[in-house]
């Protein structure tokens, strides 16, 4: 199947977050990140916000992530990161950073 | 610029904590305590005010008339009023939490036009804690929303200082300044009026205590 034309894909945004404790997988923080964007933007507006958790941008070691969102939805899904209070019964905060147009910018701060 | 988390219910900690400076607002007893308090710690020192009656309510405020910052933690209605028409307080918080039952034409927030208006000529200050909206359930988090949205609306129309806050009362309720300035975002403010509510008034409020400011006409020289 052919991808859809520059023109009519929406342009994506990257938000780096860090979190505290570092202790946690990412299918863990994952789970979590999910289902408090879903609770707060709904079913239309998680199809619409396209999240997307990046697996291989994952550092456990420095808890380093990135999340990559539609352009018009960064400011409910980094509300909704900031919402996470726990993941598998484990305290847990969020903190939001940077928003990056690209990935080869975040890897170049990295 | 300098971002100050203003309404802080405990003792930041260094790892999570970045911003220039906080607030730490604790009920005290008497002035001697409060004024102990604050020489103990670097921060700036608050008293939280929760009055059941505005007898109640005057003579806190009378009590600690000099503390450098007094905050009304309040849901009755004719309490606020008298307390942000006679500028007794510097900010008030949490007014949007309780059960109240809505109008069938407007979200019963706790707070209407008159406030804001009179928010705005006192100079008192409205905060909105961000530990409010994180302790909510599922079912009370859209209608908190939806009452701190219509305050911000208010305030806004109104031009009332807006500060935002995390409000925390434990460590893992604290946040970062990225996530309260898309806090601000997210219930309807501007950037750079997010901005503002997080650096431009609590450094007034902090200017204007350090001069003698007591409330408006009233100074100590």
């Amino acid at each position: 199947m052919k991808l859809l034309t520059s023109s009519l894909r929406s342009n994506q945004r990257y938000i780096a977050f860090e979190i505290f404790p570092k202790t946690f997988s990412f299918d863990e923080l994952m789970e979590a990140f999910e289902k408090e964007v879903l609770c707060l933007l709904g079913e239309d507006g998680f199809s619409r916000a396209n999240t997307w958790f990046i697996k291989n941008l994952w550092d456990e070691k420095r808890g380093i992530g990135i999340v990559r969102v539609c352009n018009g939805f960064v400011i409910p899904v980094k509300v909704a990161l900031s919402l996470v209070k726990r993941a598998s019964r484990k305290g847990l905060i969020v903190r939001t950073g940077k928003v990056y147009g690209t990935l080869r910018k975040f890897k170049a701060v990295q | 610029m300098k971002f100050y988390d203003f309404h802080l219910e405990l003792f930041p900690d260094s790892d999570v904590f970045d911003f220039a400076g906080g607030c730490i607002v604790k009920n005290f007893s008497d002035f001697s305590s409060y004024c102990k308090f604050r020489e103990s710690n670097d921060f700036v020192s608050g008293v939280l005010l929760n009055p059941s009656s505005i007898k109640e309510l005057i003579s806190r405020c009378d009590k600690f008339v000099k503390a450098d910052y007094l905050a009304l933690d309040c849901r009755d209605y004719e309490i606020l009023r008298y307390a942000v028409d006679n500028a007794l307080v510097d900010a008030i918080a949490h007014v949007e939490l309780g059960s109240k039952k809505n109008h069938p034409l407007m979200v019963n927030s706790g707070f209407d036009h008159i406030l804001a208006r009179l928010c705005a000529d006192r100079k008192v200050s409205f905060v909105v804690c961000f530990r409010d909206l994180l302790n909510s359930n599922d079912k009370d988090r859209s209608s908190l929303i939806a009452r701190m949205r219509q305050n911000i609306l208010l305030c806004k129309k109104y031009k009332s200082p807006i500060i935002i806050s995390s409000g925390a009362k434990r460590l893992d309720e604290m946040r970062s300044v990225d996530n309260l300035l898309a806090f601000g975002e997210f219930l309807g403010l501007s950037s750079q009026h997010a901005k503002k509510a997080l650096s431009f008034v609590p450094e007034k409020i902090l200017e204007r205590k350090r001069g003698g400011y007591i409330r408006p006409g009233v100074m100590v020289v």
